[in-house]
């Protein structure tokens, strides 16, 4: 490694690091695998160095290599995560500080539901979501089509609709209210 | 029935508002044609609208991270490139260089050996060695012994009372004069000056020579014996009759001092209670010692047991036994509560006194 580059990589790595560890966990769901994607991002962007330009784009190329590398790593990944019990993603965001918000019943059942979708769909929708991304940038990001993009997309939000169903009903708040309103009376 | 993903994937576009008037007009329309559309748009707007929990990566060390980074790069350019352009030949010689370089690594390893040093300074210290031996090396002495500790064997200067595991294989103490040799004993060695060792044994069998002379000048010293070793008059072994002979142990010592002072942190006692038949409470108990040096005499008991009422009684025990360092010792004793009832009994180590006179 030559000096200068050296020092621009380490750079690099120390700015950027946190927010790709971010980006993958969110996709890949485990700390070791979120770990080795970022390190594998890393390793081929110094790989890469002759023909890599840098400069602003450089952030950009990252964030394409992390949730290119990401949903690779999640198509590999074999055993489906048990998400039935809830609590586990309850307490995965408590620890985050205490600026963190404090998520209601649904955005946790929704944050499951995204956890179920297909690696493909699930990518595609925290893209979207989480990161904001268009379609295009999407399509441009993952190397895919922008009609896949489109087409993943209403998929995602069909399953997760069907998956949410229960939730979503007025029926469903009006036995949230109940409960509460008799754990009120009861405690 | 199944509805048009390509609407769905719409909705998006609408919520983050990235479309052209004349499309939301469209959108808007879509949902307004039926009850069902509206629903389905109401519920997937939900949706979009809560899924906006981001998991947190947990704490990272970066620096760290960097690093671990940075050697995995290293490793996968080693890994597939380097082989390929290095002839046999140069692997030959590589080889070579390899071999010599492990020759010579072993044989300067051989030569120094990793030794571990124990200087005790101005304060008594008290060491395990590696076969659980136990060592108190006396103020400015020095116990030095190879890390691996393969053969029990123990350098000396200074004075040092040793307790050792028992073993099958001799544990050897030398000093600059003598050579001490046991399978598993107490004692105590001190060397005066350059000219004279002194091995006073506390339990056991000890073997005892010189150093420098032939095997035959050699002691075979016993419990309540002590021996001299010195340059000019040679070897000769008494009958010990100074009990104090390990005492310095005590002295300057803050481990000593500690178990001294908190008998409570170094006694541990359990205990069972019950009534007998003309209805007195017998307490039966054992205490440890946990200590390394001090043994404990004039052990004050607490005893508090509870009347029906629920009024506590309290009244002292004394075990005038002494406890030495690492033994237990049992004791009975007899509560005057034949009239009462009493519903529990606690007890509490509420003093001892530290004795200098231990056992080995």
């Amino acid at each position: 490694m030559g000096e200068l580059a050296q020092q621009d990589f380490d750079t690099l790595f120390l700015k950027y690091h946190r927010e790709l560890l971010n980006l993958a966990y969110n996709i890949v769901r485990d700390r070791d695998i979120a770990k080795d994607v970022v390190q594998e991002v890393f390793t081929s962007l110094w790989k890469n160095r002759h023909s890599i330009q840098f400069g602003e784009q450089i952030k950009n190329y990252l964030f394409k290599a992390t949730s290119h590398t990401s949903l690779n790593a999640l198509r590999k990944l074999k055993t489906s995560y048990k998400l039935d019990d809830y609590q586990e993603i309850s307490m995965l965001i408590a620890p985050s500080g205490p600026e963190s918000p404090a998520y209601g019943e649904l955005e946790l059942r929704v944050r499951q539901a995204i956890d179920r979708l297909p690696p493909q769909c699930k990518t595609i929708f925290l893209l979207s979501r989480h990161e904001g991304l268009k379609y295009q940038e999407i399509a441009e990001t993952l190397g895919l089509s922008v009609k896949t993009v489109e087409s993943q997309m209403g998929i995602a939000l069909e399953k997760l609709r069907q998956d949410l169903k229960p939730f979503l009903t007025l029926e469903f708040l009006a036995i949230l209210l109940a409960a509460s309103l008799l754990f009120y009376i009861l405690f | 029935m199944e509805i048009d993903k390509e609407q769905l994937s719409k909705f998006v576009s609408y919520f983050n508002g990235e479309l052209t008037d004349a499309e939301k007009a469209e959108i808007e329309q879509w949902i307004t044609a039926s009850e069902e559309n509206r629903v389905t748009f109401s519920e997937a707007k939900k949706i979009w609208d809560s899924a906006t929990v981001r998991l947190q990566y947990p704490y990272i060390d970066s620096s760290k991270f960097l690093i671990e980074t940075k050697s995995r790069i290293n490793n996968t350019q080693s890994g597939n490139k380097v082989i390929s352009f290095i002839s046999t030949h140069a692997l030959k010689i590589a080889a070579s260089v390899t071999i010599i370089f492990i020759i010579s690594y072993f044989t300067f390893k051989s030569s120094i050996k990793d030794e571990i040093m124990f200087a005790s300074g101005d304060k008594v210290a008290t060491l395990y060695l590696p076969d659980s031996s136990k060592v108190w090396l006396n103020v400015n002495s020095k116990l030095t012994y190879s890390k691996d500790f393969k053969k029990r064997h123990v350098e000396l200067s200074g004075e040092a009372f040793l307790s050792v595991r028992k073993d099958t294989t001799a544990f050897t103490v030398t000093t600059k004069n003598t050579i001490t040799q046991v399978l598993g004993t107490s004692f105590n060695l001190k060397e005066q000056g350059d000219t004279a060792v002194t091995l006073t044994v506390a339990e056991g069998v000890v073997k005892f020579s010189d150093r420098n002379v032939s095997e035959n000048e050699r002691a075979v010293v016993n419990a309540h014996e002590k021996a001299v070793e010195s340059t000019k008059s040679g070897l000769h072994k008494t009958k010990n009759d100074d009990p104090t002979f390990a005492k310095w142990r005590e002295l300057n010592n803050p481990a000593f001092e500690d178990e001294k002072n908190n008998p409570q942190k170094f006694l541990s006692n359990t205990y069972s209670w019950k009534k007998n038949q003309i209805n007195q409470s017998v307490i039966e108990g054992t205490l440890t010692n946990h200590g390394n040096l001090a043994a404990y005499t004039k052990i004050v008991l607490n005893v508090s047991y509870t009347k029906p009422g629920g009024t506590a009684v309290n009244s002292n025990i004394v075990i005038y036994d002494a406890v030495y360092p690492g033994k237990k010792l049992h004791y009975k004793k007899r509560l005057l509560d034949v009239f009462t009832d009493t519903k529990a009994v606690n007890i509490t180590i509420k003093s001892a006194k530290a004795t200098a006179n231990n056992s080995f």
